[in-house]
């Protein structure tokens, strides 16, 4: 990783005004999810499951705006040439990217001990499930930073940068694929249902099973996200 | 230093560098001259590796410029046209940035900082954001951060464009005396240019090297010593 780059990209969001207001939204959207639609406070909450089950609609709709601009305002002023023409392999260009925008998800995403501490007062916590929840989050950011960077490499603002991958991330949250896994394999093994579904796959992490599959999934996707994206930027070279 | 055999670069179907070839070493001012569209931009994008290209070779020191890209572009200083800068951040900080990505030491930095503080006369706006500059100093900056890692080989895409005669006075001197260490590339439409730095010509019309000569020598050629209407036909008679 090229720690210049990931180091720019941080202070270059939280030098801007905006970075608050997205952290506010976050934490107001988080909360009011919880308490109003996932009833926290009469639901026995030992794994804060009111908090995590709405989690990923409210990253996928967070993390395009923390991505937005790191491919597409180097594109919009010209600085991707400078940038480009350092010693600087690609792909650790891409991976100072990603870990950014990662980092800055990671960060919201501690916004939830507050609720974790208050809970923790009043009734015993699960923290085996507690953890597992937290791997989820984490796993689920990264396909969505992934997600979010790779929008923004092919986008020419960052406003659409960010409503293509909110796009992105909601369909992939809420499809179910196993209508066209099923369309292309036919004899499909009951075991395989769901294998590419997310709600299956973080809702097992959300169970407290931290299973390798799950694992490898996230993992999975977020490194293909991420290939594409360096293929993306390889593609503007040879422009 | 740098060697370039029967380059070759498109764009879709469009040739815009054809056949290019011309050899440089340290302590050569080549400035490369052309009406616009002529192909300079293109030319040193290729040179620095921003641009693939089509056919041919570049050779940095006897290596192919791609074989080791990374590496080879610490020898290199690029400043592209318009000088494209992070507006939010401050001079001092962006340089500083430009000093880790080019890995330089803490003492190095240090030195290198007041030497080119010094010589580009920066002392006033070190602690200024880049967006409250003007041209003449963003230009600067953007030279500056060039020659920060002290490059064998700097290449500026229309360094003088736009700034009033006494900033291109200190550009211009300060370039002749970086040329004694280095090779200078330097791309220009202002037949001033080469005057002023006495430098070695290459002169690029549809993509194509139709001159490549010295300032002298140019004059000498020139019809009644007369350059601009030299160039005017030369750069007509092409087309």
């Amino acid at each position: 990783m090229q720690t210049a780059v990931y180091k720019r990209d941080l202070m270059s969001f939280f030098n801007n005004g905006s970075a608050y207001i997205i952290f506010a939204v976050y934490c107001l959207l988080s909360y009011v999810a919880a308490f109003f639609w996932g009833d926290y406070l009469t639901t026995g909450n030992s794994s804060m499951l009111s908090y995590f089950i709405f989690q990923p609609n409210i990253l996928a709709m967070i993390i395009p705006a923390i991505s937005m601009r790191s491919w597409a305002d180097e594109k919009r002023s010209g600085t991707i040439e400078n940038l480009l023409t350092f010693p600087i392999s690609t792909i650790n260009l891409i991976i100072s990217k990603f870990a950014t925008v990662l980092t800055i998800s990671t960060i919201m995403v501690l916004f939830s001990l507050p609720l974790l501490i208050t809970t923790g007062i009043y009734i015993p916590l699960d923290w085996g499930s507690l953890f597992c929840s937290y791997i989820a989050i984490i796993l689920t950011s990264c396909v969505l930073s992934a997600f979010g960077c790779l929008t923004s490499s092919i986008s020419q603002t960052p406003a659409i940068a960010y409503l293509l991958g909110l796009l992105c991330g909601i369909f992939w949250i809420n499809f179910t694929f196993n209508g066209l896994l099923s369309t292309i394999w036919h004899n499909m093994p009951f075991y395989f249902e769901g294998i590419l579904n997310f709600s299956n796959n973080y809702h097992n992490l959300l169970n407290g099973q931290l299973n390798f599959y799950s694992i490898i999934y996230f993992a999975g996707l977020t490194f293909l996200l991420l290939f594409c994206n360096l293929l993306k930027v390889e593609d503007w070279r040879a422009k | 230093m740098i060697e370039v055999k029967n380059l070759q670069k498109s764009f879709d179907e469009v040739c815009v560098l054809k056949d290019i070839c011309f050899k440089a070493k340290q302590g050569e001012i080549i400035t490369l001259l052309g009406p616009n569209g002529a192909g300079k931009t293109t030319l040193m994008r290729c040179l620095c590796g921003y641009l693939p290209t089509n056919g041919g070779e570049i050779l940095v020191d006897g290596k192919p410029l791609t074989a080791e890209l990374t590496q080879t572009l610490q020898k290199f200083g690029y400043m592209p046209e318009n000088t494209p800068l992070y507006s939010e951040m401050k001079v001092f900080e962006y340089l500083k940035f430009v000093g880790e990505v080019y890995k330089m030491s803490p003492d190095n930095f240090k030195k290198r900082l007041k030497d080119v503080v010094e010589k580009l006369q920066l002392n006033d706006v070190l602690t200024k954001k880049i967006s409250a500059l003007s041209k003449g100093f963003r230009r600067r900056v953007g030279v500056g951060a060039a020659i920060l890692n002290t490059p064998k080989i700097l290449i500026l895409d229309e360094p003088t464009e736009g700034l009033d005669p006494n900033q291109k006075t200190l550009l211009r001197n300060f370039l002749k005396e970086y040329a004694k260490k280095a090779l200078v590339i330097i791309s220009t439409h202002l037949l001033e240019e080469t005057e002023a730095l006495a430098s070695r010509v290459i002169i690029l019309n549809n993509g194509r090297i139709i001159k490549d000569t010295n300032f002298t020598n140019l004059k000498k050629e020139a019809p009644k010593g007369n350059i601009s209407r030299f160039f005017y036909q030369l750069t007509h008679t092409e087309d």
